[in-house]
């Protein structure tokens, strides 16, 4: 018993802790039709979303019928540009997800950015694990430059950016759908994979990467080789000026 | 540290800055000794480090506890440790690793400054398995009595 005893609380905590992976699901999919209103999003047993992300009060969402890239309507973002050291986020996300290591993803999106303004470091998809210390690490789906050329940022994860090939770091086109597609091989080695495809061009094609992320040293704890986060929209915002974005027709599913 | 063959313990009190280590990039450690058996002294440590995540996730306190074996002649020591990482945030997350070192020491009779290299591998246990490779170095001051 006396040496029972001491592991009772280790033993609590560990169950405590396993208590928080989730099966989670591999499908998602809205094309923003039926809503009425937004708070219409994360309602019902059928809601897609779990939460709208907004870090600024002006920040917001909204349906708009006035371009939808299929339907009747798609949704409109709007994000406050971000000052130092706070990120202005304006976002859908699901907390749901169970993506696991050897899992190939598959996500598809249409984005429509009005404007000509400067789209340097403006985050549009995120994909991350919810750990016991550490910041929410994954891959994040930017646009880097004032054209906006589009990259994967893995800070969180404590991994360089990979970005595509020079003459694949072509402008994102403004005032217009694009059609943004993402395929990754979940793996915690360097042996996944990631794909980014723009209007079916594909632009980055990193392979032997580590694409879901592990725990590192102290600063990464707890990491359980699972996405169970998505985020959609203006993840963040850029510090130069505000945003309006607008988005349809995503899906997300596991392919293998 | 003295010579510790065929010689009774003196329980002595040293503090010491590890940089890497069980700490993650570095940390403050108090190490006191405990107990002797034959040629091997033992010591425990509890350390002190922390780092910022964001403003969403908070602050990170990290406190490496270990017990240590040293055994050898001066100057020169095996310091062998196992133990324990306790992290918690200031948004109330917390999380535990093992932690297990072999290193050498060096430390004179007579001085209170010591050094110590170190491989220091973390492992993740409660979710997942994970073993990472690490490593310390250590400058300590032994209290003499």
């Amino acid at each position: 018993m006396k040496y029972i005893l001491p592991c009772l609380p280790l033993i609590f905590l560990t169950s405590c802790l396993t208590g928080l992976i989730q099966e989670g699901t591999t499908f998602l999919a809205e094309d923003f039709e039926g809503y009425s209103n937004t708070e219409d999003l994360f309602q019902g047993p059928s809601s897609k979303w779990g939460f709208f992300q907004q870090t600024e009060s002006d920040n917001y969402i909204e349906f708009d019928t006035t371009r939808p890239h299929s339907g009747e309507q798609c949704l409109k973002i709007f994000a406050k540009k971000g000052r130092e050291g706070f990120a202005s986020k304006s976002d859908l996300a699901n907390t749901d997800m169970g993506f696991r290591e050897g899992d190939i993803i598959h996500v598809s999106m249409w984005f429509y950015i009005e404007g000509t303004k400067d789209l340097t470091d403006i985050f549009l998809f995120d994909i991350e694990e919810n750990v016991q210390i550490g910041a929410g690490p994954g891959l994040r789906l930017a646009l880097e430059s004032p054209v906006g050329f589009l990259k994967i940022e893995r800070r969180k994860m404590l991994e360089s950016d990979i970005e595509p090939v020079e003459e694949n770091q072509i402008p994102f086109p403004r005032n217009q759908w694009v059609h943004l597609e993402i395929e990754i091989q979940l793996s915690r080695n360097k042996d996944g994979y990631i794909q980014v495809f723009q209007n079916d061009t594909l632009l980055i094609d990193a392979q032997q990467e580590r694409t879901l992320p592990r725990d590192r040293i102290v600063f990464i704890q707890g990491a359980k080789g699972i996405y169970d986060n998505v985020q959609v929209g203006i993840t963040a915002n850029s510090l130069q000026h505000d945003a309006t974005i607008y988005v349809d027709d995503i899906e997300i599913l596991q392919i293998n | 540290m003295g010579e510790l063959i065929g010689q009774t313990m003196q329980k002595q009190t040293s503090l010491y800055l590890e940089l890497g280590g069980p700490g993650g990039l570095g940390s403050l450690n108090i190490e006191r000794t405990c107990s002797q058996r034959k040629s091997v002294q033992f010591a425990y440590r509890i350390g002190l480090s922390s780092f910022p995540i964001d403003r969403n996730n908070g602050i990170v306190v990290v406190i490496p506890v270990g017990i240590h074996g040293i055994a050898g002649q001066a100057p020169h020591f095996m310091d062998v440790s196992v133990g324990q990482v306790i992290s918690f945030t200031t948004k109330g997350k917390f999380h535990f690793l093992g932690t297990s070192a072999i290193g050498y020491r060096h430390q004179k009779t007579e001085k209170p400054v010591f050094f110590r290299l170190s491989y220091t591998p973390l492992i993740s246990y409660l979710l997942t398995y994970q073993y990472q490779h690490w490593a310390g170095l250590t400058i300590g001051y032994t209290f003499l009595k």
